[in-house]
């Protein structure tokens, strides 16, 4: 019995290994085209596979971020050309070089498994360096600020100042007896 | 003798017979001339007690100080920041009993001028030592003049207290220069070196008109000068806590509230120092009863202000009770604190408001035995203001050992606070044998008061 | 006179970190194709700092062996990885104070309990309200009142918003501990275990754990968040390590938070469930927001085991 349980297992892998190979082979490809409209920028994203297009197929939404990919919208199906179109929202912040790249995925589909493609758009909104301008990044001591320096330095050197003058007068008391002990 | 000093300006100088000057002279000069058996056995005292401190600093800072001491993360700050913020208080003795004193023609301050300076002289200085024996890294104390950062107010204690030490030092110094010259004349059987210390000190003073008009003039200046260092070292010591977020510290009224307390200490401090003066030296005819009864007088004047103070700091949030504040309130008036923080207000408040205004209690030994007590509780008061509140921040401490929760200070901590105060007193005790604790010239110019003043004894 | 010179050359020894740091870029394309094989020479030389303090020229290719990351990340300590505004968001309905967090953090600061940059507290605001968990660190605030005290310049806001310590500077006055409202400092006071745990477990060059160098005895360290993480775009240890996605780390610039698994518009989660920063009213203005604790994951259920009772 064990023997044919085997022989079965092996049965269903010589079956199982062509399918997967075949799926495999059917590979899709996602390419990706930006739009901009006149209010709202549309990105679409057509699926082919051996150059047809595919229909049916969940595609979703992606910008990349610093740590992960950030979804956007909901995942869209593709219609009978094979384009999922997405309508893009306008207020995602732009990445460092001030463009946004964009994931569009597959994933886990039966049949193509887990597709991706990215693309570059300009569709970000521009950073804007507020964080220059912050209280706490003007406290490390380079960036005192100038009254703050004046004032101080004001007072030390006028105090400093009167204690000199006093100890000065010190000697002036020493001149003074030594003038008077040459008479 | 005299006449060839006078000048052409001032002709008519009324003076105290030469009789009646060398005996002030010969009893003021006394403890510099002969230092008795008790005298080395008290500096003896007070030099073993520092080298415990010492050693107690080098245990410090060669082992683990998880070990050594007992402050953690949440109360971070100990005795030694008390101790600091105590001896700040206790500097400001020379700014109210000599520089206020003298301008409000006070004229019973003059024996207790020199006093009251070297004491501020050496509180300063050891309250310095008391944060440096707080720091995690004393091998960077450099890095403040390296590095420093002006907006920091620990930057500005910094510049407030070296210039405390400074003015201080020369405000002790100058009137001395009369005194050197006495002790230069009038001192014999000295080692040469201190002979010549004398000689150098005095700058060669010869009590012309003319080096009076500067001494004088100088110390004006000084005394002027000293009153809002004095009171700002304070304030800047009160704004290292005010200026954080912490409820307990988080008070506009805090630097007014430490300069009154320092205030009150001052007096306290200073009735102390006269009694042990006076009785160690015996200048009973120099530090009066009288001296003890005007000490007395403003010991409760200082206590009202400074009860007035402690209200508002108080009773004012106790009032509200808001949430932030009740974590620490709380654990002051009837928590884990309560016992010290109501002895505190008992002793170091009620006592010296209510006693001295009874004559009998201005005597000598009465107001002293207040004024230790008001001393003591003037310290743990501090340590009230410091500590408590680190314990009750405002998020709950939990999830840690008992000892970071609860501190009390180790062995190690209250070593050096004891090598602190022994140091001051060894310093205040080393001065007195060497120069005239009184200023002989200080108090014969008071002799003549309402006459002119006294340019011609050597 | 003296320590001027040490600062400037300290200074110069930065930007020479750096421009090795530049070729190490290049050196490592061209390691990548010898692999393993003496270096050839690239013809590039850069400057480079000897052990004796000497400025030497050596070819590039020779430096890449052994530029030290460390240096790299001291450079940079001050000034902050740019265009970046580092967020962190904790949604409490998922913290269940399986205190993985926590075991985090330590493993990746090298400390040793009880010594936690980042706490779970058990929170209950009013007697008829429900408790919850509190996963508690440096919140890294926009207006941190414990820059603003240290004397030195030792902590200090970073262009992308992280409040750092420089350990090589900080002399252990503690003022920052006293100024931080949140409790989220810790001072090093040498504990004997963490010092022989320190020495066993030294700093590792590529993990670069030591942009907060809590092995650096009597200074103050804390919360860092894991720069060194986010320079290589990796979350935060206590992010990852938390099995609930309880915390979320992100760049307030690309209005981003992910935790991991999840990512999300952080205007956005924070409207929809209603974000909130604690003690806002002392106006530090954390960078730490917290969700709060409704619609919970898990029931609350009282922490039986008490943690951190040893010395």
């Amino acid at each position: 019995m064990r023997k044919y349980k085997l022989f079965r297992y092996f049965i269903v892998a010589l079956l199982w290994f062509p399918g997967q190979v075949f799926a495999q082979d059917q590979e899709a490809r996602i390419s990706l085209r930006f739009e901009k409209g006149d209010s709202i920028n549309i990105c679409k994203a057509l699926v082919t596979a051996n150059d047809t297009p595919v229909k049916d197929v969940e595609v979703k939404l992606y910008v990349k971020r610093l740590f992960s990919l950030l979804p956007v919208g909901d995942a869209t199906a593709t219609d009978e050309e094979g384009v999922a179109s997405f309508e893009f929202p306008g207020d995602i912040p732009a990445d460092l070089d001030g463009k946004l790249t964009i994931f569009a995925k597959i994933e886990d589909d039966e049949n193509f498994g887990n597709v991706e493609a990215s693309g570059k758009a300009d569709w970000g909104v521009p950073r804007t360096d507020s964080q220059k301008m912050e209280r706490s990044l003007s406290g490390s001591r380079s960036n005192a600020p100038w009254v703050f320096i004046i004032v101080s330095n004001i007072i030390i050197i006028g105090i400093w100042g009167t204690l000199i003058y006093v100890i000065m007068q010190l000697f002036k008391i020493r001149k003074l007896s030594r003038h008077l002990a040459k008479k | 003798m005299s006449g060839n000093n006078i000048t052409a300006e001032k002709t008519t100088y009324e003076t105290f017979t030469q009789e009646e000057y060398m005996v002030m002279k010969d009893e003021l000069l006394r403890p510099v001339q002969r230092i008795g058996t008790w005298g080395k056995v008290w500096i003896a005292f007070l030099v073993t007690l520092c080298l415990l401190g010492l050693y107690a600093y080098y245990i410090q800072e060669t082992r683990s100080k998880y070990v050594t001491v007992s402050l953690r993360d949440y109360t971070m700050w100990g005795v030694y920041i008390s101790n600091f913020v105590f001896f700040v208080a206790l500097s400001l003795i020379g700014v109210l009993m000599s520089a206020v004193l003298k301008l409000t023609n006070f004229e019973w301050y003059r024996p207790l001028s020199r006093i009251a300076e070297v004491i501020a002289v050496a509180a300063i200085m050891l309250a310095g030592v008391s944060i440096v024996a707080a720091m995690g890294r004393p091998d960077r104390l450099h890095f403040l003049f390296i590095h420093g950062r002006i907006q920091s107010p620990i930057v500005w204690d910094i510049i407030v207290i070296i210039t405390y030490i400074a003015t201080s030092m020369v405000l002790l110094f100058i009137p001395l220069i009369p005194s050197l010259s006495t002790c230069k004349n009038h001192l014999h059987n000295k080692p040469k070196w201190q002979m010549k210390m004398y000689e150098l000190l005095s700058f060669g003073w010869e009590g012309t008109a003319e080096q009076w008009k500067i001494l004088k003039k100088s110390i004006r200046i000084l005394t002027i000068m000293v009153i809002p260092l004095g009171v700002s070292i304070h304030t800047v010591t009160a704004w290292l806590f005010a200026t954080t977020l912490r409820a307990e510290w988080d008070s506009t009224n805090f630097g007014a509230y430490f300069v009154s307390g320092a205030f009150l200490l001052g007096v306290a401090g200073m009735i102390v120092a006269v009694f042990a003066i006076r009785k160690a030296y015996k200048l009973e005819n120099y530090l009066t009863p009288m001296h003890f009864d005007k000490l007395g007088q403003a010991l409760v004047l200082m206590s009202f202000i400074y009860i007035y103070f402690n209200i508002n700091e108080y009773l004012v949030p106790a009032y509200k009770m808001s949430g932030l504040h009740a974590n620490h309130l709380l654990d002051l008036f009837v928590g884990e604190d309560a016992k010290m923080y109501w002895t505190v207000v008992i002793c170091g408040m009620l006592v010296p408001a209510i006693l001295p205004l009874f004559k009998s209690m201005r005597k000598p030994l009465p107001l002293t035995i207040i004024a230790v007590v008001v001393v003591i509780a003037a310290w743990f008061k501090r340590y009230l203001i410091v500590i408590p509140g680190l314990a009750h921040p405002y998020l709950p401490i939990q999830d840690v050992p008992d000892s970071w929760r609860h501190y009390s200070p180790s062995l190690v901590e209250m070593t050096i606070v004891v090598a602190t105060f022994a140091a001051m007193m060894l310093i205040v005790t080393l001065f007195s044998r060497f120069f005239p604790i009184i200023s002989v010239w200080e108090v014969a110019e008071g002799k003549l008061e309402g006459k002119d003043e006294i340019i011609n004894y050597k | 006179m003296k320590n001027e010179n040490e600062d400037n050359n300290r200074r110069k020894f930065l930007k020479f970190g750096l421009l090795a740091g530049g070729a190490t870029i290049a050196g490592l394309a061209l390691q990548q194709k010898i692999l393993g094989d003496s270096p050839a020479d690239t013809g590039k030389k850069v400057k480079v700092l000897t052990a004796e303090g000497k400025l030497v020229e050596v070819d590039s290719s020779h430096v890449t062996h052994h530029v030290n990351e460390i240096d790299l990340t001291e450079s940079q300590i001050r000034e902050g990885i740019e265009g970046r505004k580092f967020v962190m968001v904790i949604d409490l309905a998922r913290c269940a104070n399986e205190r993985k967090c926590v075991e985090g953090c330590q493993k990746m600061h090298n400390t040793l309990p009880p010594i936690e940059y980042l706490k779970v507290k058990r929170m209950q605001d009013a007697e008829l309200t429900a408790p919850y968990w509190f996963p508690q660190m440096c919140y890294h605030c926009d207006n941190p009142p414990c820059t603003k005290v240290c004397p030195v310049d030792a902590t200090f806001k970073r262009s992308d918003g992280i409040v750092a310590v420089d350990s090589d500077r900080c002399i252990g006055c503690k003022f920052c501990m006293a100024a931080c409202p949140y409790s989220a400092r810790s001072f090093n006071f040498g504990r004997p275990e963490q010092v022989e745990f320190n020495e066993k477990h030294p700093c590792k060059e590529d993990e670069s754990c030591c942009s907060t160098k809590s092995s650096t005895v009597g200074t103050v360290s804390k919360c860092d968040f894991c720069p060194s993480h986010a320079e290589k775009g990796e979350l935060p240890s206590c992010v990852t390590e938390c099995p609930n996605g309880t915390i979320f780390f992100g760049d307030e610039n690309e209005d981003t938070v992910s935790n991991g698994e999840e990512t999300f518009r952080l205007k956005e989660l924070l409207k929809s469930r209603a974000g909130y920063r604690q003690f806002e009213e002392l106006g530090t203005k954390p960078r730490v927001y917290y969700l709060p604790p409704v619609k919970r994951q898990f029931p609350f259920e009282e922490a039986t085991e008490v943690h951190n009772k040893e010395e």
